[in-house]
This record gives C-alpha cells, sequence and structure tokens, in this order.
C-alpha cells in the first residue's frame, strides 16, 4: 500500500460532504468504527453512509472508505434514525433532511467536508451548517 | 384471509387519484375548510372511551402554539414548558390511514376494521396536531395557508410558509426553519447585509441569500453584498446535471481582510454553488485573487484532493 492518495477522475457530493475515488487505501491509516460522516449540532442532521464498508481516519484529515458492496449515503435527522430503528451496517434508505441519498458504488474512497475560506484569519476550514 | 401479491393494472390505475385526494385534504385546505368544532369534541371523546381512558373536557384551539399555552395555563406554570405532541391522531397519520382507505376502498379484506378507521379518521380529519393529557385533550386545527418550493418543501419568501387562523406561523426557506427576527431582517437590504456578514452557519446565509435573491433579484444581491460578478462559468455534470458557479468580490477593500498568500487590504470574496437538491443558492467565503470559478470551485474541495481532479461530478445530490 502506498502512503499518498491517488486519485481518479470519480467524484460525486451530497450537500458539502464530497466523495473521490481512489485507487487503493493508503498505509498509515487507522480503521475506526462507524461513524456520521458529518453532523450538525443546529438541526440534528448527518450525513452517513449505510452498508457494508469499512472506515479510515486519514492522517492528513477526512476519512477514507472502502464499499464493499453499494452502499447508501443518506442526509438525515437524527430522530429518524432513531425511529426507523437501523443501523450503519445495512444498505437502507431513511427520510431525508435536505439532500437526497446517493447509492455509492463498491470501491475506495477520500471522503472529506468542503471548505471556506476565512479572510480574517487566512486559513481555510471545512463549511459549518 | 387472501395475501394480496399484486395490484391489477386497473388498480394501479386507481393509485395517483387516490394520493392526489389524501393531499388535498391538507394542502388544499379541505380539512382546515371543513373544520367542526362539534365533531371534533364528539370523536376525540369517543377515542378516549375506545382507549378506556376517562372522558376527556376538548379544548379545540387555532394553532400548536396556542395549544402550549393553553395546556401550561392549565397546568399553572409560570413559564412556558413545552408539552409533547402526540406521536397519533394528527396530519402525521394521513399517510397510513390513505394506505388503508386504498385497500378499504378497492378490496374486501379489511371490513371488519371500517368502524375503527372511521373513528381515527373522524379524529385526524380535525386535529392538526393535539396534546393528550389526563381528562384534557388540546387539540390545534389545521394551518390556513401552507407554502411549498418545487421540492414540496415548506418555503415562502414573502411571508409565513405555515400559518395557523391566530396568526402563529413559522418561516421555512426551502424547507429550513428560519427564526422570525432573522427572517424579518431581510425585508431591507442592509439589515439583510448585517445579518448575513454575522453569520458563520453556511444554511443560514443560504436562506437569507435565497429570499433576497427571490425579493431583490440578481441585482438586489450585489447591492446587498456592495459587490460586482467577477466570473460565471456553467458546468455540466457526468450524469448530465448543469451548475452554474459564480464568483463575486466586494468593490470595497477592507484594511483587515487577507487572500490567501497573507496580504492585507483585500475585498470580501464569495463563490456561488446551488444545491441540486434544495435549489438553495450558497455563497461561500472564497480568497479574492481567484478570476476563474472553475479553479476556484476545485480549490473549496478538501484541502487533499489536487487540482488535476476534474470539477464534475458523477452524482450530485
Amino acid at each position: 500500500m502506498k502512503k499518498s492518495l491517488k486519485f481518479e477522475n470519480v467524484s460525486f457530493h451530497q450537500g458539502d460532504v464530497q466523495f473521490f475515488k481512489v485507487t487503493e487505501v493508503p498505509n498509515g491509516v487507522k480503521k475506526i468504527e462507524k461513524q456520521f460522516i458529518a453532523a450538525s449540532e443546529r438541526s440534528g442532521s448527518f450525513h452517513a453512509l449505510f452498508g457494508n464498508y469499512d472506515i479510515y481516519e486519514y492522517d492528513k484529515g477526512g476519512f477514507v472508505i472502502e464499499a464493499h458492496e453499494e452502499c447508501i449515503l443518506n442526509h438525515s435527522l437524527q430522530s429518524e434514525l432513531h425511529a426507523v430503528g437501523v443501523t450503519m451496517d445495512k444498505a437502507t434508505v431513511i427520510p431525508k433532511k435536505d439532500h437526497r441519498h446517493t447509492i455509492v458504488p463498491p470501491g475506495k474512497y477520500y471522503v472529506d467536508i468542503q471548505t471556506r475560506f476565512d479572510p480574517l484569519e487566512n486559513i481555510k476550514k471545512k463549511v459549518v451548517d | 384471509m387472501n395475501k394480496i401479491e399484486s395490484l391489477t393494472p386497473e388498480q394501479e390505475l386507481k393509485l395517483d387519484s387516490h394520493r392526489e385526494k389524501w393531499l388535498s385534504k391538507v394542502f388544499n385546505y379541505e380539512f382546515y375548510n371543513n373544520h367542526d368544532k362539534d365533531r371534533t369534541e364528539v370523536s376525540m371523546k369517543k377515542l378516549y372511551k375506545f382507549c378506556d381512558l376517562a372522558e376527556p373536557e376538548v379544548f379545540l384551539l387555532d394553532s400548536p402554539m396556542a395549544c402550549q399555552l393553553k395546556v401550561n395555563e392549565l397546568m399553572g406554570n409560570d413559564q412556558i414548558v413545552y408539552e409533547p405532541f402526540s406521536s397519533y391522531i394528527n396530519v402525521d397519520d394521513i399517510s397510513w390511514l390513505s394506505f388503508y382507505s386504498f385497500f378499504m376502498d378497492n378490496f374486501d379484506i379489511l371490513d371488519e376494521y371500517r368502524d375503527d378507521f372511521n373513528l381515527v379518521l373522524e379524529c385526524v380529519e380535525n386535529s392538526y396536531l393535539q396534546i393528550q393529557m389526563d381528562k384534557v385533550c388540546l387539540v390545534s386545527k389545521y394551518p390556513k395557508k401552507i407554502a411549498r418550493n418545487s421540492n414540496n418543501d415548506l418555503h415562502c419568501t414573502t411571508g409565513y410558509a405555515i400559518e395557523f387562523d391566530d396568526g402563529y406561523g413559522q418561516h421555512y426557506i426551502n424547507g429550513r426553519f428560519l427564526e422570525k427576527e432573522l427572517f424579518n431582517e431581510c425585508s431591507s437590504l442592509t439589515n439583510a447585509k448585517i445579518a448575513f456578514y454575522n453569520s458563520d452557519n453556511e444554511d443560514i446565509k443560504a436562506c437569507i441569500i435565497t429570499i433576497i435573491k427571490e425579493n431583490f433579484g440578481n441585482e438586489g444581491l450585489l447591492e446587498m453584498l456592495d459587490a460586482v460578478l467577477v466570473d460565471e462559468q456553467k458546468v455540466k455534470h457526468q450524469n448530465g446535471y448543469e451548475e452554474i458557479i459564480r464568483i463575486y468580490k466586494t468593490k470595497t477593500i477592507y484594511s483587515f481582510l487577507q487572500n490567501s498568500k497573507g496580504e492585507l487590504n483585500q475585498p470580501y470574496a464569495w463563490i456561488e454553488f446551488t444545491c441540486p437538491s434544495t435549489g438553495s443558492v450558497y455563497l461561500i467565503d472564497t480568497c479574492p485573487t481567484f478570476k476563474d470559478a472553475i479553479k476556484c470551485a476545485k480549490w473549496h474541495r478538501p484541502n487533499n484532493v489536487p487540482v488535476t481532479v476534474d470539477y464534475t461530478w458523477n452524482s450530485a445530490n
């Protein structure tokens, strides 16, 4: 495995969450428990991938995901997730908050959040909603 | 009893009109216009009895907020404590009532439940939301106005997206709730500008931009921001979806603003994206040195994505 990410020209997004296909899972990444890719404290919404996949923390920021089957990226409310009672292990469409669900084909992806520029601090930050 | 494995073509043909019939009860205000106070009281008392509960005093009120105020008054609260609305006997029940109604209308398998079904329907017809307490039931009438966008999300840039008889309402922009105070700020370009600059939440900023664009046009948006259009490009993505990306910057230069090289005395600058799911327009703060909208859009992708990766989405939601 290589240390750096090698990108293919395949990408998709659901709101500010962006997926970019990569050729392999780089070494040095740390496998973590499935979790929300992004969540809004204000609205209680989240973006999360549902299905059979592994998720790794990338040391330079973001996640690397290896989808072993067709997975579903949902944007929904945490209250909806509790109501339907499904886990992130099952590729399921749950009622949407704002963004339609996205079908994620099997493969390896680099995943992170769109950025904004803060002209007061001269720094790029992840967008917040 | 036989299991229904599929619908006949004739039955499938009835689905659209059946759905429209049920949606119109709320969205064409049939429940609101045919509201019957006496029937509400009788049906709610019947339902409590059906559930082996003591007969309630039924309060029919104009809005969900009126229900909250009344229940707090009855409980003797000095300060408002919001009581949860009931999970059943409200507007949400229309989905499953509609489902079973179709089978009652087209099959004879549910005849034994018809009376119970009708009792629930009678209650729901007059109850948008309700608070069910011991011996007390507080029922809110249906709203007199519901405004939605083409995605059927609650949306109105000129007033409440949902409004009740007593004047209580809520603001929504492309399905997102917006506080009344913030909505009112957007009636003037000056106040909207202050609200826009004071918010670091992109969804709230998108609501402000959407209100200004719909009510004042693009000219109003540029006036609000004191900005000029720097570049505009149309991108056709892999799935056929077309996106217009714009970059703007203010005419004024500010001593305290920097570009990405750390140089001071810069204008404010934004890149405009439109959400393909909701239609919301986002203005994301950007570096003012960009003159090419596509290069700018690439720069706003996550930091580890190189510029050699094309700015074309295979799927965008």
